[in-house]
């Protein structure tokens, strides 16, 4: 009996250290956010504490998939304050009018670099519903002496399985690492086609993508596994890279060639190439929703989060690393890949559905 | 008139109550969207769950069955089932994983081998790594689960007799003690089957996904926002119910089939006068001690490396301060896994003491099955319909009561046996002398069995700190815990980061068994 009075005064204690700091009047912002890499957990931790002196407790909630809170949201439960989003996410809570206009009202839009074309996510316009956050580029990760070269079309990469069976593969779709890889495939099998601008309504889509499914057909077999499983996220397929059982990783952040370096997730001498001859190049932005309790605090997290300080430490390599959105000088980062423009959103869904009625079986 | 009350309360808080919301909110479902798309989209996920659960249960029943026979296994060592199964499946990866620990050994031996390996056998993601996982991890439980109930039987008496009419002991064991046995250990044998059938977050870290399992793919689709994904999800519960079913029918069969053949073998009268020694069986609870050993190990070391590729042996580069740097935001975590993971278990262990005092007074000595009624229903089928009614991010209360609905029946099977086994003439006989029920039950009967009673807590405890699912979809802003956010990293894909949290799950859970153990020690 007097261990358990122990153990429970060992627990209330406990209790007391933890939270207590967070006991003064603060006005809580529930970030939901992607929470799979640590060094973008660190990050939210850093700006946790930056905003603070503000009044601020930011709380990052960690999902797997944003796609959970957005259903959420649109069925009308969720606390979310602040989200991060874009692509497909940003275009159902569009159609569904659950985002506060507000990149007007925050007085940010002369800074940012236009050159990024943050006006149109996936085709879709920002509309004032969001605020561009970052810069994703879509590139794979390589070993010196895997693949020569900085970029390799389709072809080249079928060539390359054939010789190497079972070091190439591709994060399940919808993982929107393995959509957009395919994606790349397609820009480089159809030579830049500017239809996929446009949405799959108004092509022949299916035309359009008959190359692909042909190339696929031929490409199955000699990705990992036979193709018969694949890495359920980037991340898994860069540990795997990593420890050499692939030759290719997936990434969206240009800058991430080097910073994984710094981390030691992968070895020294691993190298960037654009699958085709461009990178399929988005932005990823922050948005509000109309049923958030703290919009007040939100906005002022998103006014952090577009300052030159916050977005020079997101940038720094020995952390996140990810392109700014302003319209400032960053020495010592990698340039950015060249541009390939993003498919409209709705080729997402098109391209997921085609790809999940063909292969696993 | 109290007794029956009790029991009243504890069905309806523990039973009736979760189920009936889950019932209620089916009747409610949408199933949209015909019944041939959902079978089309599932029936390969289904097909694998089946196969998965089956194999997995019979490998597990019949490891149970062969080495069950061995040395009994300490309750030390039986802490070794509460190793929380996310913090094993991190750790076991690294040993045996394609480019893990084993391989790098054989490559640093043979240097004109060129690794890693190339197969689909053991690699990260497999439904033969998620079995190899579940088995390792459920066989210790129903080796536990059924030397429990060899200590139940007659075991000498029968085997004097057999040795007198020339049996040897392995005859014995399988043609006299597993047929009595297979049906006392039908019920643990059930929930792991279920637990299988049900299991989201191993899975996720370790199986296949092309196709998923069932219940993967179910969890993977709530969070879909497309029209016709709703229907799809009802359709998987209602899909992972029949795979249960199915599972459970096909057990009960196999059962039935081992039955008549052991008994037409064992009247056959066949006899080999040879006794045989079963010494080698010794190393048995050291293969799984030494497992723990290694993979506590594995935990520690991957979250102090920096960096450890391929084909190092040992850790390239070392990074101590990611404890101390993680160290505040495992600290509200650990105690909200605490919080919840105390209260529960009590809650939990008083509702089976109870129970357990009221039927033993009515001498109802048998293990019923209702009781365990919600370890015999997919935990994702339960947690989905809680979740659609109480929201998704519904506060402690609905958090906590969901945990202790599971907890209760693990508290209530770990001790049942010493319970009912108890001698309650010593109560008589503390009443005779003048003590009060109460003053009886606390004087005499709680210090007899007050290592039983406390490992049902340790174990009641263990159960709750291992919850994902129900956290997870009830309340994963308000109260996330270090199994929610151990997933949530280790499915990020660094592990060294998630070993930290992998570490922090099991040691609360470990402390809480030494402490259940070291408390209750028999003292000299």
């Amino acid at each position: 009996m007097k261990r358990l009075t122990l153990l429970l005064a060992v627990i209330m204690y406990l209790g007391y250290v933890a939270p207590s700091a967070a006991q003064q009047q603060t006005t809580p912002v529930y970030f939901y956010a992607w929470g799979g890499n640590p060094t973008i957990n660190d990050y939210i931790r850093w700006a946790a504490k930056e905003l603070r002196p503000q009044g601020i407790q930011l709380q990052h909630v960690k999902v797997a998939d944003i796609a959970e809170v957005v259903k959420q949201l649109v069925d009308g439960q969720s606390n979310a304050d602040l989200i991060w989003i874009n692509g497909e996410n940003f275009h159902a809570l569009k159609e569904a009018d659950r985002l506060m206009p507000i990149l007007t009202e925050l007085n940010i839009k002369e800074r940012l670099n236009d050159q990024l074309s943050w006006q149109s996510d996936f085709g879709e316009p920002v509309a004032d519903l969001e605020v561009p956050w970052g810069v994703g580029q879509f590139y794979l990760l390589t070993c010196n002496t895997c693949v020569a070269g900085d970029h390799i079309s389709a072809a080249e990469l079928l060539e390359y399985a054939a010789e190497h069976p079972g070091r190439i593969t591709y994060p399940k779709p919808p993982e929107f690492h393995g959509t957009t890889f395919l994606k790349s495939l397609l820009l480089s099998l159809s030579e830049q086609d500017e239809a996929f601008l446009k949405p799959v309504d108004a092509v022949d889509a299916e035309k359009l993508t008959a190359p692909l499914w042909t190339y696929l057909d031929e490409l199955q077999p000699l990705l990992w596994q036979g193709g018969e499983n694949y890495p359920s996220s980037a991340a898994q397929q860069l540990k795997w890279f990593a420890n050499k059982q692939l030759d290719v990783a997936p990434s969206f952040n240009p800058n991430e060639v080097k910073t994984l370096v710094n981390q030691g997730r992968v070895p020294a001498g691993t190298k960037r190439i654009t699958l085709g001859d461009a990178a399929i190049t988005n932005s990823h932005y922050l948005a509000i929703p109309k049923s958030s309790g703290h919009p007040q605090a939100a906005k002022q997290v998103i006014t952090f989060f577009l300052s030159e300080a916050a977005q020079r430490k997101k940038a720094d390599l020995s952390g996140w690393g990810d392109p700014t959105v302003l319209d400032i000088a960053l020495p010592d980062t990698p340039a950015m890949l060249p541009v390939a423009a993003e498919f409209h959103v709705s080729w997402q869904t098109y391209l997921e559905q085609q790809w999940q009625q063909r292969y696993p079986r | 008139m109290i007794s029956r009350m009790v029991r009243v309360a504890i069905a309806l808080l523990w039973l009736i109550l979760p189920l009936g919301v889950v019932l209620w909110q089916s009747t409610t479902a949408s199933f949209e969207g015909a019944l041939s798309d959902a079978f089309r989209a599932l029936s390969g996920s289904a097909l694998l769950t089946f196969a998965v659960t089956l194999i997995t249960s019979l490998i597990v029943l019949f490891g149970a069955l062969g080495l069950a026979r061995g040395k009994r296994l300490s309750a030390t060592w039986a802490s070794f089932i509460a190793v929380p199964h996310v913090a094993f499946a991190i750790g076991l990866l690294w040993l045996v994983s394609p480019s893990g620990w084993l391989v790098r050994i054989v490559d640093a031996l043979l240097p004109m081998w060129q690794g890693p390996l190339q197969s689909s056998w053991l690699s990260s993601k497999s439904a033969f790594t998620l079995m190899v996982v579940l088995v390792l991890k459920e066989l210790p439980f129903l080796i536990l689960m059924t030397q429990a109930n060899v200590q139940q039987m007659p075991v000498l008496r029968w085997q004097q007799q057999a040795q007198a009419l020339g049996y040897s002991r392995r005859r014995f064991w399988w043609l006299i003690v597993v047929p009595a046995l297979l049906r006392r250990i039908r019920l643990p044998l059930y929930i792991i089957a279920i637990y299988t059938v049900s299991v989201v977050d191993i899975p996720l870290l370790v199986g296949p996904n092309a196709p998923a399992l069932l219940a993967q793919a179910v969890f993977e689709l709530n969070w879909q926002f497309t029209s016709n994904t709703q229907g799809l999800v009802h359709w998987g519960s209602l899909l992972l119910v029949l795979v249960a079913i199915v599972t459970l029918v096909v057990l009960r069969v196999v059962e039935w089939v081992l039955q008549r053949w052991l008994s037409s073998l064992a009247a056959s009268g066949k006899r080999t006068p040879v006794a045989q020694t079963t010494g080698k069986r010794a190393g048995l609870p050291w293969f799984w001690a030494g497992l723990a050993v290694i993979i506590f190990m594995s935990l520690l070391l991957q979250s102090v490396q920096q960096s450890w590729f391929y084909p190092s042996l040992w850790p390239q580069g070392w990074q101590w301060s990611r404890w101390l740097a993680e160290w505040p935001y495992i600290a509200p975590l650990l105690y909200n896994t605490w919080i919840l993971a105390v209260l529960s278990a009590t809650l939990a262990w008083l509702s089976a003491v109870a129970l357990l005092e009221v039927q033993a007074q009515r001498q109802q000595h048998q293990l019923h099955v209702g009781w365990l009624a919600m370890l015999m229903v997919p935990q994702l089928v339960l947690v989905l319909g809680w979740q659609q009614t109480i929201g998704p991010d519904s506060g402690l209360i609905g958090l906590l009561w969901s945990h202790t609905v599971f907890c209760f029946p693990y508290a209530y099977l770990t001790l049942h046996g010493a319970y009912h086994a108890y001698p309650r003439r010593w109560l008589w006989q503390a009443r005779s002398l003048g003590y009060g029920p109460w003053a009886a039950w606390f004087k005499v009967l709680a210090p007899m069995l007050k290592r039983p009673l406390a490992l049902a807590w340790a174990m009641a405890f263990s159960i709750s700190v291992a919850q994902y699912l129900p956290t997870q979809w009830l309340a994963p802003v308000t109260h996330p815990t270090l199994t929610t956010e151990a997933v949530s990293i280790a499915s990020g894909g660094d592990w060294r980061l998630g070993s930290v949290y992998a570490l922090a799950q099991w040691a609360s859970v470990w402390i809480v068994f030494m402490l259940a153990l070291w408390g209750t020690r028999a003292r000299n």
